[in-house]
């Protein structure tokens, strides 16, 4: 009997599964990678500050030299994470991205009443009690990226807005 | 007994998958966003960026040559690999880029290598900006930069002569005009003006 076929359709379908695989991993792979380069630069513990980046800056592709960033990494497993932050008076938002890379969410400075901001990151099913009142998104990961933006127009504003930004917090709640 | 032991037959069946899967894979994300996003000229973007409605695809090259993209609600991001006329950027070649001011809060043009990444240059110029080209004011105001690996007297963005380039225009909180017609939207117009022999991208 000839088994040409059978294996020619073999291929085809294990082609066909590796092309899908491929496509799901890839985002999560990367999105893992930068969170090892992140976390080894101090974001798995502390909120990290960078300046504005320059060509040296290989963490993340395609960064915006008008920005300087502000990093934290979560962990829904070791509990919810509390974001708390000053606000600048320039542009300056904070977002949240899953570990598949999806952004699930982003505020800017326009949107925020007052001058400080507070957000409780958690997984839906999590009870957290004392932080009623606090804006809540839900997590669709387990692990992930808080990313704080902040426009830098000149020197000069930098050095007067770069305390205010490192204001900020994240810390993660006990259940 | 057959001419191809089974092992070989399985060792062929395996490559051809890890070849024609990968290669496809790659393939279909490195041209997601052309295939299935918004082009208005030479730029292109993606509504779904960001989003959880994004498609496996685009969310792969998101990943790839823009982590950590802010959805549209937040940033649109227009990426251009090509000038106006369709032929690939290259750092051999002298470009300009015009344009006038944009409806957002804020916006940007940024020059990245073929790795993505900012390029090395003496004058530690990486982009251009409402700002910085004086715009902030000046709603209507019509702008120019200058894109070469050589230096340019004014509105120099430096790129790298032996190497391909892409620009990547960001617009923060745009103008509800703009989110409602990124296809039509007047986006800047990239002008290719003369190449050298010398430094061609291989």
């Amino acid at each position: 009997m000839k088994t040409w076929p059978l294996w020619i359709a073999a291929a085809f379908v294990l082609a066909l599964a590796v092309h899908i695989l491929a496509t799901l991993l890839v985002p999560p792979a990367i999105m893992s990678v930068a969170m090892v380069r992140m976390a080894d630069s101090g974001a798995a513990d502390r909120v990290l500050h960078t300046p504005p980046p320059d060509a040296s800056a290989r963490t993340v592709v395609r960064p915006s030299p008008d920005l300087a960033y502000s990093i934290c990494l979560f962990d829904m497993s070791e509990g919810p994470l509390l974001v708390r932050a000053e606000v600048p008076e320039t542009y300056w938002s904070v977002s949240a991205f899953a570990h598949n890379t999806d952004n699930f969410f982003v505020v800017n400075d326009q949107q925020i009443r007052g001058d400080k901001l507070e957000l409780l990151i958690r997984r839906e099913e999590d009870e957290v009690s004392g932080y009623e009142g606090i804006p809540v998104s839900f997590a669709p990961s387990d692990q992930g990226v808080v990313l704080m933006r902040m426009l830098v127009t000149d020197r000069e504003s930098y050095l007067e807005l770069d305390p205010v930004r490192r204001e900020a917090t994240c810390e993660t709640l006990s259940r | 007994m057959s001419r191809f032991p089974t092992l070989f037959k399985l060792i062929g069946v395996v490559l051809f998958a890890l070849v024609v899967g990968a290669g496809s894979a790659w393939w279909m994300i490195l041209g997601a966003m052309q295939a299935s996003g918004v082009q208005n000229g030479p730029w292109y973007t993606s509504t779904a960026i960001g989003s959880a409605a994004s498609d496996p695809y685009t969310r792969a090259q998101i990943a790839f040559t823009g982590l950590l993209a802010l959805n549209k609600s937040e940033a649109v991001y227009f990426t251009a690999t090509e000038d106006s006329e369709g032929r690939r950027l290259q750092g051999h070649c002298s470009y300009e880029v015009t344009g006038r001011n944009l409806a957002a809060r804020w916006w940007s043009i940024t020059a990245y290598g073929s790795d993505y990444f900012l390029i090395e240059n003496d004058a530690d110029r990486y982009s251009y900006n409402v700002a910085s080209l004086g715009l902030r004011f000046a709603p209507i105001a019509k702008w120019r930069i200058n894109i070469s690996a050589e230096e340019q007297s004014s509105n120099w963005l430096p790129v790298k002569a032996n190497d391909f380039f892409s620009l990547t225009l960001r617009l923060y909180n745009p103008s509800p005009q703009i989110l409602g017609n990124l296809e039509g939207v007047g986006l800047p117009e990239i002008r290719r003006l003369s190449c050298t022999d010398e430094g061609a991208a291989p």
